[in-house]
């Protein structure tokens, strides 16, 4: 109360507003840095269709090179020192790879020009080439081969089946075309995929210690035995070793057999628990195969189905 | 519900955005780089965990997005560090992949496959009904993607938000009255002073990648056609030819026929030209008084009844201009041919002088009677015959499509998505993952802000 009195009474005297509150620190940020004023200095004089024709991010780069910001370059030609950057990118940025300033672990991927596609769908539809010895040949991922056949299954039968009239028809070509010269191609080479690589097992990403004699050695294969993992020579072995068709049929049947295995013993662990009826497991499988089954989804189905088998 | 979208792009918050506005990219290239001097640890940790969520789902509100949040990293690892595309001994970024959950939403995978301009854009695309996956339309921005998923965009929808913005017809009227005002101001100078233009003309350099593409591929096309037209110039220029023009020349020349007379062909071959001619006129009077190219073909190249009727001092002549006209014959061919490589080497038109002439003011255009009906405009322009960004009006996207600004620098090809522009199609092929050097979440801010972001979601700390 008494202070509510004084500051009646002495608000003649002193200031009004306090120069310590953040309105007011605002205020005052807000005049050093014109935010708007930098901003249309970055994007330079518009002509008369309202594009920014002076600004060299304005119009998409059309050289499979892309052109990433770049905060210490000048953005607008034919003018100088008018943007006031504030940031710098990192030393070892790329602006052609590297999107953004700051993180040089995002990078562009590399585009597959359409005559690598071609390449890629006639060695699998004609020379009868394994997706497998497609992604080996060209050092593409496997799932971005499949990925490349499926799109061109697409495209055949796209221009039949899209409803769109003429014009949308050549404005969408017009936009793949330019989409197309914008990002970095894939020449192969150095740049390809590593296709020995595998996720990281869960092991790895714990620490581990072992207490082990100073003049024991220790070399990878002691670690992948305590990690209790194979040695990275054969799964490495495994992977770059481009399968025979039989070995292929023969790798997904027994897929196919442990899969089934898991769900059995998860539905007979329900069915012990349960109390319910007994079975061997020996006799579900034979009862299984005799009905030609081949994988079921999920185990609730194989429940229906053992159910169909039993009652 | 998504958060609401307020003042997402304002210049002094300055959050980047998973969005292609204008500008976002200011805000982008005008964010340094994080730094943590005289903040707590745990002031480290909410500054990177604002920064970071500005970006990655910023529509998603904070409770959903911690049930979303998983503390298990994706990665890989590469066996064989020493074949393609290996990074050495560069260190994975685990931490940026904090976000990667978000990335086998539908809605950011659209972002991520540039099939729409922002992540809300491919929301409000989605649950328009213009999405589906494999074949199925989906309409919930959320639905996750799995691996080998294919999703599919309208491409109308596409064109519209990777396009220009479609200007209203007012809008377009006024841009069109003012380029055919500043057309027909260029008409006016270049008539006026028509080397001095088509010269500012040719330093003129545009950055306009497009157009520029398109002109060279113009050029191209026009240097084929002029080739063929040399061919066929040069296959008109005979020694039969050239001897009949000398003739006309100086049979019709009223003064006593010198040098001066074959002015067009240059000082060294006019007076081979002079000297021609007064051999003609001394040996065979008359081809000289009624030059036609049969009685010129007759002289310099008869055949076996005609030779034996010329007599031996007329044959000797004959052969000497014959070698004369050879020479004049090749000094053509040249001049036609040094025109068109000068035209290659310089990679512009040569210089027309009637060009000016050939230039036309055009009308402006009627705006009560257009914007009553817009089929009756009628722009006359060079490089347009229709009203600006309205070539289809029926469209709701700028005719003839022309990409947005900046799209270039917003435009990143992502490595978990194969995407064909063809068709507006794109394949999901699996969860985003880190490997050496390198992480498949796209993401503007540094390891060490995702570092403390992952520390602010996990809590427990690392």
């Amino acid at each position: 109360m008494l202070a509510r009195q004084l500051t009646t009474e002495s608000s003649s005297l002193v200031r009004e507003f306090s120069t310590s509150s953040i309105a007011h620190a605002r205020k005052s940020f807000r005049k050093d840095v014109s935010h708007h004023k930098n901003m249309v200095k970055f994007f330079g004089p518009k002509n008369i269709v309202g594009e920014y024709h002076k600004n060299i991010y304005y119009y998409p780069n059309q050289s499979n090179r892309p052109n990433y910001i770049d905060p210490q370059t000048n953005p607008v030609v034919g003018q100088r020192g008018t943007f006031e950057n504030t940031s710098r990118s990192v030393r070892s940025r790329n602006p052609s790879i590297h999107p953004f300033p700051h993180n040089v672990n995002t990078k562009t991927n590399l585009m597959l020009s359409d005559f690598l596609k071609d390449e890629i769908v006639r060695d699998v539809r004609e020379n009868g080439l394994h997706i497998q010895e497609v992604s080996h040949k060209y050092g593409i991922n496997q799932l971005r081969v499949e990925a490349v056949l499926k799109l061109r299954a697409v495209e055949e039968s796209f221009n039949e089946t899209s409803g769109l009239d003429a014009q949308e028809k050549k404005d969408l070509q017009h936009f793949a075309d330019v989409m197309k010269r914008m990002f970095p191609l894939y020449q192969g080479g150095n740049n390809g995929d590593n296709l020995t690589e595998i996720p990281t097992p869960k092991k790895m990403l714990q620490q581990r210690f072992l207490t082990i004699a100073e003049s024991q050695p220790f070399g990878p294969l002691d670690a992948a035995k305590v990690l209790d993992l194979e040695p990275a020579v054969d799964t490495l072995k495994e992977l770059s070793k481009v399968k025979s068709k039989e070995e292929r049929e023969k790798e997904v049947s027994s897929k196919k057999e442990t899969m089934i295995q898991s769900y059995l013993n998860l539905f007979l662990k329900k069915v012990k628990t349960s109390g319910s009826v007994m079975v061997s497991l020996e006799e579900i499988e034979r009862r299984i195969e005799g009905l030609g089954l081949i994988v079921p989804v999920k185990w609730f189905t194989l429940y229906k189905l053992l159910k169909l088998v039993y009652i | 519900m998504p958060r609401k979208a307020d003042r997402l792009h304002t210049l002094a918050r300055g959050r980047v955005r998973m969005s292609m506005n204008k500008k976002n990219l200011y805000n982008l290239i005008k964010k340094p780089e994080a730094t943590y001097t005289g903040k707590t640890l745990y002031q480290q940790k909410y500054l990177a965990k604002t920064e970071t969520r500005g970006y990655h789902g910023e529509h998603i509100n904070e409770t959903r997005w911690k049930q979303l949040f998983s503390p298990g990293l994706k990665s890989n690892v590469q066996l064989d560090a020493t074949m393609r595309g290996a990074a050495g001994q560069k260190h994975t970024p685990m931490v940026l992949q904090t976000f990667s959950p978000l990335e086998k939403r539908l809605e950011i995978a659209i972002f991520r496959a540039m099939f729409a301009s922002s992540v809300r854009q491919a929301r409000q695309f989605i649950m328009g009904g213009h999405v589906s996956v494999n074949g199925v339309k989906i309409k919930h921005p959320s639905f996750p993607l799995k691996s080998g998923d294919v999703f599919h965009v309208d491409p109308v929808k596409v064109l519209y938000a990777l396009g220009k913005s479609k200007p209203s017809l007012e809008q377009a009227l006024e841009i069109d009255n003012s380029q055919i005002t500043q057309y027909n101001n260029y008409v006016d100078r270049a008539q006026a002073d028509s080397k001095g233009e088509w010269e500012k003309l040719q330093k003129k350099n545009s950055l306009n990648s497009i157009a520029n593409l398109e002109k060279k591929e113009r050029e191209k096309l026009e240097l084929v056609e002029k080739r063929k037209q040399m061919k066929s110039a040069q296959d008109e220029i005979t020694r039969e030819s050239i001897l009949l023009d000398i003739l006309q020349l100086g049979s019709a020349a009223t003064a006593p026929v010198t040098a001066e007379t074959f002015a067009k062909y240059g000082p060294h071959n006019s007076k081979k030209c002079s000297d021609i001619f007064q051999k003609v006129s001394k040996n065979a009077k008359d081809i000289v008084e009624k030059p036609t190219l049969a009685s010129v073909k007759e002289f310099v190249n008869p055949d076996e009844t005609q030779k034996a009727n010329q007599p031996d001092s007329v044959k000797h002549v004959a052969r000497s201009i014959k070698a004369q006209l050879t020479e004049l014959q090749k000094s053509q061919w040249a001049e036609i041919r040094r025109e068109i490589e000068s035209a290659e080497n310089t990679g512009a038109a040569p210089y027309d002088p009637t060009y000016a002439s050939k230039l036309t003011k055009v009308p402006l255009l009627n705006k009560e009677e257009i914007l009553e009906d817009e089929s009756n405009a009628v722009v006359e322009l060079p490089w347009q015959k229709h009203l600006h960004g309205r070539q289809d009006p029926s469209k709701p996207y700028f005719t003839p499509w022309s990409p947005r600004g900046f799209l270039g620098c917003f435009s990143i090809l992502p490595h978990h998505i194969e995407v064909s522009f063809d068709t507006c199609h794109a394949v999901y092929l699996r969860d985003p993952i880190a490997r050496p050097g390198h992480s498949e979440v796209i993401s503007p801010s540094p390891e060490h802000v995702h570092e403390r972001a992952y520390m602010y979601y996990r809590r427990k700390g690392m």
